[in-house]
């Protein structure tokens, strides 16, 4: 047999830690101002600096830029040695680092500026959107490419995992990115209300899944085991840990949407397949723990152990946490309160960040030749992020809780305890500066490990790692399995007669339903045992079979991973046209559509929802109960994740139009104890109306039923609104209405502004205009831009 | 109530099918080829001898050890 050096490419691997360690810097700093932000309003420093455009800058940068960038460096480095092969193309992979880069440079240079599609993770605009899928499109042929070359035939788990992120990912963000453009900056999803609600949970809850966890399991398989220098406690766990997590991860995106307006069975899906993940998710943790089996006393030195022992054990409890949450009385309480932010970052830090922590150490001295610069500072980082993430995180969980009972207590005498929103809010603020100093002490801890590892760096030289590996011929690797061995085998086969089996107990009446659940399983378990009992010594078993054949495994992992996703949102999606033509909303007006977007690109979103839930608490605050048909026309979906601020869907002719100038001009002159960013910008910032025809026109294209004479005057429509408006503020508190386009010492409002089209559509919300939607009249002349009303 | 027995009846059907599947097929051998696969991470020859803990410091380690 032949041998044959193999130099890998670990130049790529440095290239993507750096960039993950300094994106962290900045993700985590960003993280740290919006929480200054929140406790302290006057850090809204300006209007691209508010919370409302940070927040998502926050969340990209740190899911995107750190974590992004830290599992493609634990994929790059694992891949190659566990399939004793060189990435295959060195200029892929080279352009998969400049174009990931390249992104999280578009959106550093978008977010703060408000181009944004709203919807959360999913933020960047279509051209950028566009970018991600072609450079993820790279990643994986040559990450596919590498599978082909491979030396080491059967695939380890940690590449099972890689594989899944490779194939959900793309199918997610290609799914839920899916919109009109309106110009290179402005797009609308092609979903809209209930539907774009689905698809967006099933993305963001998959991101979780298929971003911040498969691929940082599959790290754990391949890093743990080397830190501790003994293998995976159970290597049979891990294949029902990854099968299990890759099956049922996918289904349980509904969880973010309980006591919503979404249909009942897709809530019911969504909380018991969470329950469900308990399994797979601590088979996963204890998997990893249990490997430290006989080298617990390493974590009293080796900070490496500390962090991925500290991780694993987050991971464990976020997972805990995740189902707990997607109970539906669990759910009534917390949903849209701030013990959500504790749960993600129990995850985010500890287990993402953790077990980012521990990889650089373990990888930086091998990828520079040099012992770690200093063992001391490296504990100390532990010390100080694990104390900075049980800070947060309590802070958190009391925050939310005290949130959740606020809102829901019912006074002795009937009506609310707490009517004023505020009251909450003030209540939470110890909590907001409490978590601000966790946050920061965190990260304190991470740039002491970017001095550490710069200054390991520094004190050698890049080496890169080289391997004799044999090369064998094709009469040594003996006869490949045939596609009927594969594909056809009895365990694909009895799969999918249960499947189909449970699919057709879906259209039965309960006892039936559940009879013919209790025979497919029993099918599947007898045929399985019968396979188990029927094995011939010596021959090898399907499952090993397929672990050494990547585009099947591939396939299988993708069909799994398809199955949950096309059950949740196809229903909706057939159900759609229906609801549209059966529904008594009307669209929105031409500056109705405006305002929208300037509620959008404010990121309004991030503070206020726009769901009331079936709660007596909740419909003595806000109003009835939010139906299907209130959003029906909204593309994107603005149901929002949290209130930091009431909910908005009923505040249509709530307040005057006084009352939202006001509002937003100083929030603090309605609520002494706001925390709501001043929004003074928007009444000076002009709106050029030629532009609105062709959002209208994208947003026909999407379903909204406008006609032709609609878009053909939305101008003059939009104007003659925006006047009403303006004539209103004018009259009713004395604003001054400028006679121009521009701001002046002499006036305090533009006619064609953002600020009249944000009051317009917050008038809409919950409203359903009697006369229908507004119109300019088809024979009016344009008004003069002058503010009188037409 | 008819149907909470049923949901019992078949999560208790399920948990002992699953435990008893994971049995036979351990017993049987089904997995047996992943114990080489276990070991895949830590057949790395080129892993440089080199460590994150201070020499002085694995030194106080192995004294410490010794002592136990």
């Amino acid at each position: 047999m032949q041998t044959q050096r193999i130099e890998y490419d670990d130049r790529i691997v440095r290239a993507f830690l750096w960039a993950s360690v300094v994106f962290g810097i900045v993700g985590m700093l960003v993280g740290v101002i919006v929480a200054l932000q929140l406790a302290w309003w006057p850090a809204n420093a300006a209007p691209w600096l508010s919370f409302g455009r940070l927040r998502p800058l926050h969340t990209n940068a740190v899911i995107f830029a750190f974590v992004g960038n830290m599992l493609f460096a634990g994929v790059y480095y694992s891949t190659q040695r566990l399939t004793k092969a060189r990435m295959a193309s060195d200029k892929l992979s080279w352009f998969h680092f400049f174009g990931w880069q390249a992104i999280i440079v578009a959106a550093v240079a978008t977010l703060p500026f408000g181009i944004t599609q709203a919807k959360e993770y999913a933020e960047l605009e279509w051209p950028i959107d566009i970018a991600i899928a072609v450079v993820w499109l790279v990643f994986a042929t040559n990450y596919f490419w590498t599978l082909k070359n491979r030396r080491e035939k059967q695939l380890y788990v940690a590449l099972w995992f890689y594989i899944a992120t490779i194939v959900t990912v793309t199918i997610l963000h290609v799914v839920n990115s899916l919109a009109i453009p309106v110009n290179g900056l402005k797009s609308y999803s092609v979903f809209a209300g209930v539907q774009d609600a689905l698809v967006q949970w099933w993305y963001g809850h998959n991101a979780v899944a298929f971003f911040l966890t498969t691929p940082i399991l599959g790290i754990m398989y391949y890093f743990l085991p080397k830190a501790a220098d003994r293998p995976v406690f159970s290597y049979r766990l891990s294949i029902i840990h990854f099968w299990g997590l890759v099956f049922i991860y996918i289904w349980a995106g509904p969880h973010h949407l309980l006591y919503t307006a979404l249909p009942d069975w897709a809530q019911t899906l969504g909380m018991i397949f969470s329950l469900m993940l308990w399994a797979p998710s601590w088979g996963g943790m204890l998997n990893g723990l249990l490997t430290l089996r006989g080298a617990w006393d390493k974590l009293r030195t080796d900070p490496v152990l500390k962090f991925f022992a500290a991780g694993v054990t987050f991971y464990g409890m976020a997972t805990f946490e995740g189902p707990l949450l997607s109970i539906k009385s669990v759910s009534a309480l917390a949903h849209y309160t701030d013990w959500i932010i504790g749960h993600v970052h129990a995850g985010a830090l500890g287990w993402n960040g953790f077990m980012a922590a521990g990889m650089f150490y373990w990888l930086v001295p091998r990828l520079y030749g040099k012992p770690l610069k200093s063992v001391a500072a490296a504990n100390f980082h532990f010390w100080i992020g694990t104390f900075g993430i049980l800070l947060y995180v309590t802070s958190m969980w009391t925050a939310g809780i005290t949130q959740g009972l606020m809102w829901r207590e019912m006074a002795d005498g009937g009506g609310l305890a707490y009517p004023n929103f505020i009251q909450t809010l003030v209540a939470l603020r110890p909590m907001y500066w409490m978590r601000l100093v966790g946050g920061t002490l965190y990260l304190v801890g991470f740039i002491i490990m970017a001095w550490n590892l710069f200054a390991t760096a520094r004190s050698g030289a890049p080496v890169n790692g080289e391997v004799e590996v044999a090369v064998d011929t094709p009469a040594e690797r003996g006869p490949k399995p045939t596609i009927k061995d594969l594909v056809l085998a009895p365990p694909v086969i009895v799969s999918a007669v249960v499947v189909l089996m449970i699919i057709a107990a879906g259209y039965l009446e309960v006892v039936a339903s559940l009879t013919f659940v209790v025979l497919a399983f029993a099918v599947g378990f007898f045929a399985m045992l019968l396979l188990s009992v029927s094995k011939q010594p010596g021959k090898p078993t399907w499952h090993a079979l397929i672990e050494g054949r990547s585009g099947v495994f591939t396939g299988l992992t993708l069909l799994a991973a398809l199955v949950g996703g096309v059950a949740e949102i196809v229903p909706s999606v057939i159900a759609a046209p229906e609801a549209l033509a059966s529904t008594a909303n009307v669209p929105y007006s031409a500056l109705e559509v405006e305002g929208r977007d300037v509620y959008i690109r404010e990121g309004c979103y991030t503070c206020h929802s726009q769901m009331i839930r079936p709660f007596t608490w909740e419909t003595a605050r806000y109003g009835a109960v939010s139906t299907p048909d209130d959003s029906i026309y909204d593309h994107p979906f603005q149901w929002g994740s949290r209130r930091i601020g009431p909910d908005l869907a009923r505040v249509g002719g709530k307040y005057s139009h006084t009352w939202h100038y006001r509002h937003m001009m100083n929030p603090r002159e309605i609520s002494a104890e706001s925390n709501m960013p001043p929004f003074d910008h928007l009444a000076g910032e002009a709106l050029d109306f030629a532009d609105t025809a062709a959002k209208m026109r994208a947003l026909r294209t999407v379903g909204v039923p406008y006609n032709a004479e609609q878009i053909q005057r939305s101008d003059r429509s939009a104007h003659a609104q925006a006047a009403e408006i303006a004539a209103f503020l004018a009259a009713d508190s004395g604003v001054r209405v400028c006679p121009g386009n521009e701001l002046t010492d002499a006036c305090d409002l533009v006619v064609d502004s953002r600020m009249t089209a944000v009051i317009a559509y917050l008038q809409r919300l919950g409203q359903i205009p009697a006369n229908g939607m507004y119109d300019a009249p088809a024979t009016e002349t344009v008004a003069a831009n002058t503010g009188a009303t037409p | 109530m008819e149907v909470m027995t049923l949901l019992l009846f078949i999560g208790v059907v399920f948990v002992i099918g699953a435990a008893l599947a994971f049995v036979v097929n351990a017993a049987n051998g089904t997995f047996d080829h992943t114990e080489r696969l276990a070991l895949l991470p830590l057949d790395d020859p080129q892993d440089p001898p080199r460590h994150n803990v201070a020499p002085e410091q694995e030194q106080k380690n192995a004294d410490s050890t010794n002592r136990v």
